[in-house]
């Protein structure tokens, strides 16, 4: 019995995000950045990294489509290369909001007091710097290297788990089925588990689309800082780096790299606008 | 009322001390030492030794922690390690740069925000209101830097029409103070002008459904009159709040956007200090910004407590 409401409630989700025109592009979108990171290398017969002179500041042609850099570079293969890079530390540090969002979050949110207290004070703290500046500080104390980037971007947006896991506990947390689980001896850890979470989950899973999709603006920021992924390798933001530097001699290295920042961009925050109304309920009638 | 507004401005102090905290314990337990970069690469051990027990490096952190943050209550943020400059100096000389920017970032997102939020609400699922929705999602997909870049090619390499970088204070030349600003200030409100406008679209849909404005309709009031009168003023609350809100996240915009424009302001400072590894810089102006963006905050909490008395009392 129940297995075939969840059935219907999952059909029913998949319907409703189907149904809308902005999921169906951003899934379309992010599927395609994720094919081209995964099979990149069989449409692209290039090296990111060979240099060859000869081939130096070629705008976009049929040999190679994006152009080349001002080493000769295909821009096209950097780009599949870069894709690799933006998807892992994008992913990777939603992986790490989450994980610490999530237990700040249900911590507080369920425990309350002292503890709620303190936790709070510490995110609210980390709330007031711009996350970019956090990202900055932490990445200056680590040093240079993707995996410290990924730690950067990743801590500097826990706060954004935290806030919406510990108000959404907060309320689910007075619902009757709750004191009913307690009323029949369950402790804390299941009730978390089995009735909590389960709770929350679809905000979880809206607000990763939303962060992945900060994080990756973030990624892309710090690297055209000089604050990001160290020389050679290519993410987005570092040949909007370059690009940046030869302004003045092609504008083609400043242009692909940014569009495909911003596809990546828009796909993430269309797929979380959709999933919001398909998970949510909260489908606006106007 | 008092006590609420007291209470705030007390909540501030905690929260100032931690981030000084976090932001001293990650900053100055750094790989590579600070007298090391502060004696140059050329010194002897005993000279490193010696400067290094002469900024106090060789006590505990908490130590190190108390003599600077006593310091920093007091004003003085220290010397550069580089150039032995008082920082205090530099971040004032700095920041006119950051506030006219963030300042002129927040007027060109609310300009470009009121109106296309106001006409998408007013011509609700018309061509307008595709048209806003599709410039809110360029604007918050494009990140602003490369917004940046695509203006100076554009305005500056192309037609020549504006300065590609540098900084001219508004209020000594204000024409050449725009021309420097207007497109560092551009690309950074761009993107908050999106949120700004679905916020203003909201808050203004919302009033649109409300029985006064039935009434105001049935009164016979013309329909300019309607939206201005009665809608705008209720809808503009949480518009403000929004605006506001964001000036955290323009400050972040506006570190990038110096770094594009070379704009000699707090932002730009940072990034340098860092690449520079000059960390007492970077600590100052980062705590300068936190603070600031802590006091804003704090406002806007008490300007809700004040405008709606439901808010935080009976916490």
């Amino acid at each position: 019995m129940v297995k075939t409401t969840q059935k219907t409630n999952l059909q029913k989700i998949i319907t409703r995000f189907f149904s809308r025109r902005i999921s169906v592009i951003g899934l379309f979108v992010f599927c395609l950045i994720l094919l081209l990171a995964v099979f990149g290398d069989l449409i692209c017969p290039y090296s990111p990294t060979k240099i060859i002179a000869r081939d130096r500041f070629q705008g976009p042609n049929p040999v190679h489509i994006f152009g080349t850099d001002d080493m000769g570079r295909d821009t096209f293969a950097r780009i599949i290369d870069g894709a690799r890079l933006t998807l892992l530390i994008s992913g990777g540090s939603v992986l790490i909001s989450l994980f610490f969002g999530t237990l700040l979050g249900l911590l507080a949110g369920y425990r309350q007091g002292k503890l709620d207290t303190i936790i709070s004070g510490l995110m609210d703290s980390l709330w007031a710097f711009p996350a970019i500046v956090l990202a900055m500080a932490i990445r200056a104390a680590l040093g240079a290297s993707i995996s410290n980037i990924i730690i950067a971007i990743g801590v500097a947006n826990i706060p954004d788990f935290y806030r919406i896991v510990r108000s959404r506990v907060i309320s689910v947390r007075e619902m009757e089925y709750i004191t009913g689980a307690y009323a029949i001896g369950l402790n804390d850890r299941q009730i978390i588990f089995r009735y909590v979470l389960p709770n929350i989950l679809s905000t979880l899973i809206v607000q990763v689309t939303l962060t992945a999709a900060k994080a990756a603006l973030a990624e892309a920021s710090l690297s055209f800082l000089g604050l990001g992924v160290p020389l050679p390798q290519a993410s987005w933001g570092t040949m909007l780096k370059s690009g940046y530097a030869l302004m003045r001699r092609t504008i083609w290295l400043s242009v692909f790299p940014g569009i495909f920042i911003m596809l990546l961009i828009i796909s993430l925050n269309f797929l979380g606008d959709g999933l919001r109304d398909a998970l949510d309920l909260r489908i606006r009638t106007d | 009322m008092l006590e609420y507004i007291v209470k705030k401005f007390l909540m501030m102090i905690p929260i100032v001390i931690l981030v000084s905290m976090i932001l001293f314990l990650l900053l100055s337990t750094l790989p590579g030492d600070a007298a090391l970069i502060a004696a140059g690469e050329y010194s002897s051990d005993e000279d490193i030794a010696e400067l290094r027990h002469s900024m106090g490096l060789d006590q505990p952190v908490y130590v190190q922690y108390w003599n600077w943050f006593s310091r920093v209550l007091r004003g003085d943020f220290g010397k550069s390690l580089l150039t032995g400059s008082s920082i205090t100096e530099r971040v004032a000389l700095r920041f006119p740069a950051t506030l006219q920017l963030t300042i002129l970032s927040m007027i060109v997102s609310v300009l470009i925000a009121l109106p296309l939020g106001i006409a998408s609400a007013v011509y609700r699922n018309s061509i307008w209101d595709s048209l806003c929705s599709f410039i809110g999602v360029i604007g918050v997909s494009m990140p602003s830097f490369w917004l940046g870049m695509l203006f100076i090619i554009f305005f500056s390499l192309n037609l020549g029409w504006l300065p590609t970088s540098g900084f001219v204070s508004i209020l000594e030349n204000p024409i050449e103070g725009i021309r420097h600003l207007i497109m560092p200030a551009f690309s950074i409100g761009a993107s908050f002008a999106a949120t700004t406008m679905r916020q203003t679209r909201n808050a203004l849909l919302e009033v649109l459904n409300q029985d006064y404005m039935i009434t105001a309709k049935a009164k016979g009031l013309p329909g300019y009159l309607i939206i201005w009168k009665h809608a705008l003023r209720n809808a503009l609350i949480p518009v403000v709040t929004v605006v506001a809100m964001q000036t955290g996240k323009l400050f972040g915009g506006a570190i990038i956007a110096e770094t594009v424009f070379v704009i000699p302001g707090l932002g730009s400072d940072i990034v340098n200090s860092i690449m520079s590894r000059d960390y007492p810089i970077t600590m100052a102006l980062i705590l300068v910004v936190a603070i600031i963006v802590i006091v804003i905050n704090t406002f806007i909490d008490i300007l809700y407590g004040v405008i709606d008395p439901r808010v935080g009392r009976n916490k």
